[in-house]
């Protein structure tokens, strides 16, 4: 082995990446090169130094608050790409699937029987991950399949008999897909950071706070279940104002309204509390939660302030 | 300690606390290696910013099943990348280009040799600092996740978009890169030792 071989082979050796009789026969060399002993120990040396991050500051506890204020701002991270590569081969036997059916049994496919579905929401699912993009796709056919289809999602959904609820299923990702009235489904994609409309609550479109704070800002909205929906607003310092809205809490406003007589003052934490009231809208109640590590004095007058807003 | 996987789980769950964790977590690893691709601290604060915002808003991009950590450094080397070509028409250039230029001349200039051993190692550090922020922008990349987040082949060809079996040889040719110009730093001061 001569010199010029063996210094192409220095860094694999330094790094340990030689099959032995390499290794062995480039020891053999070095012993006797004091040349390629030194451009070993260079090599070494730029090793331990590329290594070296010594001289590079490090960020300080500042740069990640305004990281998280930043991101407070920001709209909902897009959809979950990845999940959907994951269907792409159910998707297309869907597709397959419903074009055959289509030709078969409901051909020729004319938009102008659309009924009035205008969206479809999905609702978001334990994983967080349900969306659904623009509804001017949405095409049906009355005994067919709906099929939604866009870049980012498609589901699928046996059209609603008369009376009966609409509901669908996504193929797009493993969210549960809400339904609907018969007339006219009405939803909007929920997904977090996103305002929802969630049908449960199908009269509420917003909530007014009148006294919130005024560097709270909305971070998140979503439906946690299909009894709740929970608001959380937090400012700069990541303190949080959770506002959660129960299903009518009783059928009868009075009732429920009996039942809560006393606003309930529960401690959560040595600082956090939670305040519960009775809201009305449309004939209906509905539980107001609020959550924060605020006093309960200035609690209590944004939970008076909460205002429930019709669609 | 939880996973950086669990804790995107977690923030796709709404859990913002989960992802200011992801951040204490990688954002000097990631200000080190901007910082190195770009040679400002301020800029390299900045583009550490954007990368920690394009993660936040691309989080369900993500493939659970996978690592989070070489997902993040392609984020931010493809972050600090569209940087440097926004900014300035650096010195970028195709790895073979580089290459067929250097490498004729890649035999190792005895000469210089002594003169870099005998360096103080801060001497030396702030002379490879120089070279790094000389070569092309793929050799630094590839040499900045190499050595300094130590990431292996398999890893480095997911974030540059490679073969694994060519990241070797990459590292090589970066490796030679930085020595030649090490070396030309060195007769450039014109230092020189006869053996």
């Amino acid at each position: 082995m001569n010199c010029k071989e063996v210094n192409e082979l220095l860094l694999d050796y330094v790094e340990g990446n030689l099959p032995p009789y390499l290794k062995n026969e480039l020891k053999t060399h070095l012993e006797n090169c004091i040349r390629c002993q030194k451009i070993l120990a260079l090599t070494e040396l730029e090793n331990s130094l590329l290594k070296d991050t010594s001289d590079i500051p490090e960020l300080d506890e500042e740069f990640t608050r305004q990281v998280m204020k930043k991101i407070a701002l920001l709209p909902a991270p897009l959809p979950q790409r990845a999940v959907i590569k994951k269907f792409i081969s159910t998707l297309a036997a869907l597709a397959a699937c419903l074009l055959v059916a289509f030709m078969l049994h409901y051909a020729p496919w004319t938009p102008d029987k659309e009924n009035n579905i205008k969206d479809v929401r999905m609702a978001m699912d334990p994983k967080g991950t349900a969306y659904l993009s623009k509804a001017d796709s949405l095409k049906s056919q009355e005994g067919a399949k709906y099929f939604h289809e866009d870049t980012s999602s498609k589901i699928s959904a046996p059209a609603p008999k008369e009376g009966e609820a609409f509901s669908a299923a996504s193929t797009g990702d493993n969210s549960t897909v809400y339904s609907g009235g018969k007339e006219e489904v009405k939803m909007s994609s929920a997904k977090s950071g996103q305002k929802i409309n969630p049908e449960n609550y199908s009269v509420i479109t917003d909530i007014k706070i009148a006294g919130l704070p005024a560097d709270y800002v909305l971070q998140t909205s979503r439906q946690i279940d299909e009894n709740r929906v929970q608001y959380v607003y937090t400012n700069h310092n990541q303190n949080t104002i959770t506002i959660e809205i129960s299903l009518p809490y009783a059928e009868d406003k009075m009732a429920a309204k009996n039942f809560m007589s006393a606003d309930t003052l529960q401690e959560k934490s040595s600082q956090t509390i939670s305040l519960t009231d009775v809201k009305s809208l449309e004939d209906k109640a509905y539980k107001v939660t609020i959550t924060a590590d605020l006093p309960a004095e200035e609690l209590n007058q944004l939970l008076s302030s909460i205002e429930l807003v019709k669609n | 300690m939880l996973s950086d996987e669990t804790l995107v789980l977690r923030l796709r769950d709404g859990e913002i606390t989960a992802f200011e964790e992801l951040v204490n977590r990688y954002k000097n690893k990631v200000f080190a290696l901007v910082y190195r691709m770009v040679g400002d601290y301020q800029e390299a604060e900045d583009i550490t910013q954007e990368v920690f915002l394009n993660i936040y808003t691309k989080i369900n991009q993500f493939d659970s099943e996978k690592k989070f950590a070489p997902w993040l450094y392609r984020i931010a080397t493809n972050t600090a990348i569209s940087h440097l070509r926004k900014n300035k028409n650096r010195n970028h250039l195709n790895f073979d280009e580089v290459f067929s230029g250097l490498y004729s001349s890649l035999q190792a200039s005895w000469d210089v040799v002594d003169p870099l051993l005998n360096m103080e190692r801060v001497e030396l550090k702030e002379e490879i600092n120089k070279a790094l922020s000389k070569l092309p922008e793929n050799y630094r990349i590839i040499i900045l996740l190499r050595y300094q987040l130590e990431l292996n082949n398999q890893e480095i060809a997911q974030i540059l978009n490679l073969k694994k079996e060519n990241v070797e040889v990459k590292v090589h040719r970066a490796r030679k890169a930085l020595r030649k110009i090490l070396e030309e730093q060195q007769t450039g001061k014109g230092v020189k030792h006869e053996l």
